[in-house]
Protein backbone atom coordinates (compact mmCIF):
# COMPACT_ATOMS: atom_id res chain seq x y z
CA UNK A 1 0.00 0.00 0.00
CA UNK A 2 3.01 2.23 -0.48
CA UNK A 3 5.63 2.62 -3.14
CA UNK A 4 9.22 3.69 -3.29
CA UNK A 5 9.19 6.31 -6.00
CA UNK A 6 11.55 8.76 -7.65
CA UNK A 7 10.46 12.29 -8.47
CA UNK A 8 12.91 14.71 -10.00
CA UNK A 9 15.71 12.40 -9.08
CA UNK A 10 14.78 12.29 -5.43
CA UNK A 11 13.83 8.99 -3.84
CA UNK A 12 10.78 8.86 -1.64
CA UNK A 13 10.28 5.57 0.21
CA UNK A 14 6.97 4.11 1.26
CA UNK A 15 4.72 6.61 -0.45
CA UNK A 16 1.06 5.65 -0.02
CA UNK A 17 -0.39 8.82 -1.43
CA UNK A 18 0.56 11.72 -3.67
CA UNK A 19 -1.03 15.12 -3.20
CA UNK A 20 -0.90 17.50 -6.14
CA UNK A 21 -2.18 21.07 -6.35
CA UNK A 22 -5.46 21.40 -8.17
CA UNK A 23 -6.00 24.00 -10.83
CA UNK A 24 -8.67 25.76 -8.87
CA UNK A 25 -7.05 25.56 -5.47
CA UNK A 26 -6.67 22.85 -2.93
CA UNK A 27 -5.00 19.54 -3.54
CA UNK A 28 -5.94 16.30 -5.20
CA UNK A 29 -4.92 13.07 -3.53
CA UNK A 30 -3.89 10.07 -5.58
CA UNK A 31 -3.50 6.75 -3.80
CA UNK A 32 -1.38 3.73 -4.49
CA UNK A 33 -3.75 1.04 -5.73
CA UNK A 34 -1.30 -1.78 -6.21
CA UNK A 35 -2.96 -3.90 -3.56
CA UNK A 36 -6.44 -3.69 -5.01
CA UNK A 37 -7.55 -7.13 -6.22
CA UNK A 38 -10.67 -6.20 -8.11
CA UNK A 39 -10.29 -7.28 -11.70
CA UNK A 40 -13.79 -7.67 -13.13
CA UNK A 41 -17.09 -5.85 -13.29
CA UNK A 42 -18.72 -8.97 -11.95
CA UNK A 43 -17.06 -8.42 -8.59
CA UNK A 44 -19.06 -5.28 -7.94
CA UNK A 45 -22.72 -4.66 -7.41
CA UNK A 46 -24.48 -3.09 -10.31
CA UNK A 47 -23.64 0.55 -10.89
CA UNK A 48 -20.90 1.09 -8.36
CA UNK A 49 -17.31 1.80 -9.33
CA UNK A 50 -13.87 0.97 -8.04
CA UNK A 51 -10.31 0.73 -9.33
CA UNK A 52 -8.29 -2.35 -10.04
CA UNK A 53 -4.58 -2.53 -9.29
CA UNK A 54 -3.59 -1.35 -12.74
CA UNK A 55 -5.74 1.74 -12.53
CA UNK A 56 -8.58 0.30 -14.54
CA UNK A 57 -11.90 1.57 -13.34
CA UNK A 58 -14.56 -1.10 -13.03
CA UNK A 59 -18.29 -0.58 -13.00
CA UNK A 60 -20.22 -3.32 -11.31
CA UNK A 61 -22.83 -5.41 -13.09
CA UNK A 62 -23.96 -7.80 -10.38
CA UNK A 63 -27.65 -7.81 -9.71
CA UNK A 64 -29.81 -9.63 -7.21
CA UNK A 65 -32.90 -11.48 -8.35
CA UNK A 66 -36.19 -10.08 -7.25
CA UNK A 67 -38.30 -12.57 -5.36
CA UNK A 68 -41.92 -12.20 -4.50
CA UNK A 69 -44.57 -14.53 -3.22
CA UNK A 70 -48.31 -14.34 -3.50
CA UNK A 71 -49.67 -14.70 -0.02
CA UNK A 72 -52.79 -16.48 -1.23
CA UNK A 73 -51.61 -18.79 -3.98
CA UNK A 74 -48.17 -19.29 -2.49
CA UNK A 75 -46.70 -18.87 -5.91
CA UNK A 76 -43.26 -17.49 -5.62
CA UNK A 77 -41.84 -15.70 -8.61
CA UNK A 78 -38.26 -14.97 -9.35
CA UNK A 79 -37.10 -12.49 -11.91
CA UNK B 1 -13.17 10.55 -10.92
CA UNK B 2 -10.48 12.80 -12.25
CA UNK B 3 -8.82 15.95 -11.04
CA UNK B 4 -7.52 19.01 -12.79
CA UNK B 5 -4.06 19.47 -11.38
CA UNK B 6 -1.00 21.62 -11.76
CA UNK B 7 2.53 20.31 -11.94
CA UNK B 8 5.47 22.63 -12.38
CA UNK B 9 3.19 25.42 -13.50
CA UNK B 10 1.44 23.38 -16.15
CA UNK B 11 -2.23 22.48 -15.88
CA UNK B 12 -3.45 18.97 -16.57
CA UNK B 13 -7.21 18.63 -16.71
CA UNK B 14 -9.17 15.53 -15.83
CA UNK B 15 -6.38 13.38 -14.50
CA UNK B 16 -7.76 10.10 -13.10
CA UNK B 17 -4.38 8.73 -12.06
CA UNK B 18 -0.72 9.48 -12.11
CA UNK B 19 2.17 7.19 -12.87
CA UNK B 20 5.40 7.68 -11.00
CA UNK B 21 8.71 5.87 -11.54
CA UNK B 22 9.53 3.38 -8.83
CA UNK B 23 12.89 2.95 -7.25
CA UNK B 24 14.61 0.19 -9.11
CA UNK B 25 12.35 -0.14 -12.09
CA UNK B 26 8.78 0.01 -13.17
CA UNK B 27 6.11 2.51 -12.32
CA UNK B 28 3.58 2.99 -9.58
CA UNK B 29 0.02 3.99 -10.31
CA UNK B 30 -1.66 6.41 -7.95
CA UNK B 31 -5.36 6.86 -8.59
CA UNK B 32 -7.87 9.45 -7.51
CA UNK B 33 -10.48 7.42 -5.62
CA UNK B 34 -12.81 10.31 -4.84
CA UNK B 35 -15.28 9.09 -7.43
CA UNK B 36 -15.33 5.52 -6.21
CA UNK B 37 -18.87 4.63 -5.23
CA UNK B 38 -18.36 1.08 -4.05
CA UNK B 39 -18.52 0.27 -0.38
CA UNK B 40 -17.56 -3.01 1.22
CA UNK B 41 -21.03 -4.46 0.81
CA UNK B 42 -20.87 -3.80 -2.94
CA UNK B 43 -17.65 -5.71 -3.54
CA UNK B 44 -17.24 -9.44 -3.75
CA UNK B 45 -16.04 -11.04 -0.58
CA UNK B 46 -12.29 -11.51 -0.60
CA UNK B 47 -11.59 -8.73 -3.07
CA UNK B 48 -9.73 -5.61 -2.04
CA UNK B 49 -10.52 -2.14 -3.25
CA UNK B 50 -9.90 1.47 -2.41
CA UNK B 51 -12.94 3.26 -1.14
CA UNK B 52 -13.56 6.90 -1.88
CA UNK B 53 -11.31 7.95 0.98
CA UNK B 54 -8.39 5.98 -0.35
CA UNK B 55 -8.57 3.28 2.28
CA UNK B 56 -7.88 -0.26 1.12
CA UNK B 57 -10.68 -2.43 2.45
CA UNK B 58 -12.00 -5.91 1.69
CA UNK B 59 -15.31 -6.55 0.01
CA UNK B 60 -18.01 -8.34 1.93
CA UNK B 61 -20.67 -9.02 -0.68
CA UNK B 62 -21.88 -12.51 -1.32
CA UNK B 63 -24.77 -13.62 -3.39
CA UNK B 64 -26.29 -11.63 -6.17
CA UNK B 65 -26.24 -12.67 -9.77
CA UNK B 66 -24.45 -11.49 -12.83
CA UNK B 67 -26.24 -8.95 -14.91
CA UNK B 68 -26.12 -11.31 -17.86
CA UNK B 69 -27.83 -14.03 -15.89
CA UNK B 70 -31.56 -14.38 -16.03
CA UNK B 71 -33.49 -16.55 -13.68
CA UNK B 72 -37.19 -16.95 -14.10
CA UNK B 73 -39.58 -19.42 -12.69
CA UNK B 74 -42.25 -20.10 -10.20
CA UNK B 75 -42.48 -21.81 -6.93
CA UNK B 76 -45.79 -23.26 -5.99
CA UNK B 77 -47.11 -25.08 -3.05
CA UNK B 78 -49.57 -24.86 -0.24
CA UNK B 79 -49.24 -25.41 3.41
CA UNK B 80 -50.99 -28.75 3.14
CA UNK B 81 -49.09 -30.17 0.19
CA UNK B 82 -46.91 -33.15 0.80
CA UNK B 83 -44.24 -31.56 -1.30
CA UNK B 84 -43.53 -28.52 -3.35
CA UNK B 85 -42.50 -28.36 -6.96
CA UNK B 86 -40.17 -25.76 -8.24
CA UNK B 87 -39.11 -25.24 -11.80
CA UNK B 88 -36.59 -22.67 -12.80
CA UNK B 89 -35.25 -21.73 -16.16
CA UNK B 90 -31.94 -20.07 -16.40
CA UNK B 91 -30.08 -18.44 -19.21
CA UNK B 92 -26.72 -16.85 -19.00
CA UNK B 93 -23.30 -17.74 -17.84
CA UNK B 94 -21.56 -17.95 -14.57
CA UNK B 95 -22.80 -19.41 -11.36
CA UNK B 96 -26.49 -18.96 -11.51
CA UNK B 97 -28.39 -20.55 -8.80
CA UNK B 98 -28.33 -21.61 -5.26
CA UNK B 99 -31.40 -22.74 -3.47
CA UNK B 100 -32.51 -22.54 0.08
CA UNK B 101 -35.69 -23.30 1.86
CA UNK B 102 -36.18 -21.67 5.18
CA UNK B 103 -39.32 -22.89 6.87
CA UNK B 104 -39.57 -20.07 9.32
CA UNK B 105 -37.11 -17.52 8.16
CA UNK B 106 -38.22 -14.02 8.83
CA UNK B 107 -35.78 -12.22 6.63
CA UNK B 108 -34.45 -13.14 3.22
CA UNK B 109 -31.05 -11.95 4.26
CA UNK B 110 -30.98 -13.97 7.45
CA UNK B 111 -29.92 -17.55 7.14
CA UNK B 112 -29.58 -18.47 10.75
CA UNK B 113 -32.98 -18.15 12.26
CA UNK B 114 -34.42 -21.50 11.36
CA UNK B 115 -36.44 -23.03 14.11
CA UNK B 116 -38.00 -25.77 12.04
CA UNK B 117 -36.73 -29.03 10.76
CA UNK B 118 -36.40 -29.35 7.09
CA UNK B 119 -35.96 -31.91 4.42
CA UNK B 120 -34.28 -31.81 1.12
CA UNK B 121 -36.06 -34.05 -1.22
CA UNK B 122 -34.05 -33.78 -4.35
CA UNK B 123 -32.68 -31.51 -6.93
CA UNK B 124 -31.27 -32.10 -10.34
CA UNK B 125 -30.23 -30.31 -13.46
CA UNK B 126 -30.28 -31.14 -17.12
CA UNK B 127 -26.81 -29.85 -17.67
CA UNK B 128 -25.12 -29.88 -14.44
CA UNK B 129 -21.76 -29.07 -13.16
CA UNK B 130 -22.27 -28.78 -9.54
CA UNK B 131 -19.97 -27.18 -7.16
CA UNK B 132 -19.89 -28.43 -3.65
CA UNK B 133 -23.17 -27.72 -1.95
CA UNK B 134 -22.65 -26.84 1.62
CA UNK B 135 -24.71 -27.41 4.64
CA UNK B 136 -24.22 -26.31 8.16
CA UNK B 137 -26.40 -26.38 11.14
CA UNK B 138 -26.73 -27.09 14.78
CA UNK B 139 -29.00 -29.35 16.71
CA UNK B 140 -29.33 -31.45 13.60
CA UNK B 141 -28.27 -35.00 13.04
CA UNK B 142 -26.29 -34.00 9.98
CA UNK B 143 -23.66 -31.43 9.42
CA UNK B 144 -20.79 -30.73 7.13
CA UNK B 145 -20.65 -30.74 3.38
CA UNK B 146 -22.97 -32.44 0.96
CA UNK B 147 -21.53 -33.01 -2.47
CA UNK B 148 -24.02 -33.43 -5.26
CA UNK B 149 -26.02 -35.87 -3.25
CA UNK B 150 -29.28 -36.06 -1.54
CA UNK B 151 -30.51 -37.72 1.53
CA UNK B 152 -32.45 -40.80 0.68
CA UNK B 153 -33.77 -42.23 3.85
CA UNK B 154 -37.38 -42.00 4.87
CA UNK B 155 -36.48 -41.21 8.41
CA UNK B 156 -33.49 -40.19 10.39
CA UNK B 157 -31.12 -40.41 7.49
CA UNK B 158 -27.51 -40.31 8.44
CA UNK B 159 -25.93 -40.86 5.06
CA UNK B 160 -26.31 -39.67 1.52
CA UNK B 161 -26.88 -41.51 -1.69
CA UNK B 162 -25.41 -40.18 -4.88
CA UNK B 163 -28.01 -38.95 -7.30
CA UNK B 164 -26.27 -39.21 -10.60
CA UNK B 165 -29.31 -39.14 -12.82
CA UNK B 166 -31.09 -36.29 -14.45
CA UNK B 167 -34.50 -37.17 -13.23
CA UNK B 168 -36.42 -36.37 -10.17
CA UNK B 169 -35.99 -38.86 -7.44
CA UNK B 170 -38.95 -39.72 -5.33
CA UNK B 171 -36.86 -40.61 -2.39
CA UNK B 172 -37.36 -38.49 0.60
CA UNK B 173 -35.56 -37.45 3.63
CA UNK B 174 -37.12 -36.87 6.96
CA UNK B 175 -35.06 -35.26 9.57
CA UNK B 176 -36.66 -35.78 12.92
CA UNK B 177 -33.85 -34.29 14.89
CA UNK B 178 -34.56 -31.01 16.55
CA UNK B 179 -32.92 -28.13 14.81
CA UNK B 180 -32.35 -24.84 16.49
CA UNK B 181 -30.61 -23.23 13.60
CA UNK B 182 -29.41 -24.38 10.26
CA UNK B 183 -28.65 -23.18 6.83
CA UNK B 184 -28.35 -24.87 3.52
CA UNK B 185 -26.61 -23.61 0.46
CA UNK B 186 -26.38 -25.28 -2.90
CA UNK B 187 -24.41 -23.68 -5.66
CA UNK B 188 -24.79 -24.90 -9.20
CA UNK B 189 -22.70 -23.88 -12.17
CA UNK B 190 -23.62 -22.94 -15.69
CA UNK B 191 -27.08 -24.33 -15.74
CA UNK B 192 -29.28 -23.96 -18.77
CA UNK B 193 -32.21 -25.46 -16.99
CA UNK B 194 -32.78 -26.55 -13.53
CA UNK B 195 -35.59 -28.12 -11.62
CA UNK B 196 -35.67 -28.20 -7.92
CA UNK B 197 -37.78 -30.19 -5.60
CA UNK B 198 -37.40 -29.18 -2.05
CA UNK B 199 -39.70 -29.53 0.87
CA UNK B 200 -39.59 -28.53 4.44
CA UNK B 201 -41.57 -29.98 7.25
CA UNK B 202 -42.30 -29.38 10.84
CA UNK B 203 -43.08 -32.94 11.93
CA UNK B 204 -41.67 -35.20 9.32
CA UNK B 205 -42.05 -35.28 5.64
CA UNK B 206 -45.65 -36.35 5.51
CA UNK B 207 -46.78 -33.57 7.75
CA UNK B 208 -47.85 -30.18 6.67
CA UNK B 209 -45.24 -28.28 4.85
CA UNK B 210 -44.28 -24.95 6.08
CA UNK B 211 -42.24 -22.61 4.06
CA UNK B 212 -41.62 -18.98 3.92
CA UNK B 213 -38.98 -18.00 1.45
CA UNK B 214 -36.99 -19.07 -1.45
CA UNK B 215 -33.57 -17.53 -1.73
CA UNK B 216 -31.65 -17.59 -4.93
CA UNK B 217 -28.27 -16.15 -5.41
CA UNK B 218 -25.23 -16.58 -7.48
CA UNK B 219 -21.65 -15.58 -7.14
Amino acid sequence: MAQNVIINGVTYPDVPEVAIPKSGGGTASFYDIADATINANSQLMNGVTAYGASGVKYTGNVTVPTISQDSTTKVLSIS
Amino acid sequence: MAQSIQIAGASYPDVPSIVVPKVGSGTAVFADPSGVTAVAADVASGKLFLDSSGALIPGTASGGGGASNVVTGTFKGTTTDAAMDVTLNYSGTGYPIAVMIFPSATDLSTFNDLIQRYAIRDYFMDKEERTVPSYSGSGNADSGVVTSKYKNSTSNATSYADNGTSSISTKTYNDTAATASASLSVRIRSATKMSVFIASTSYGFAANIEYTYWVIYSS
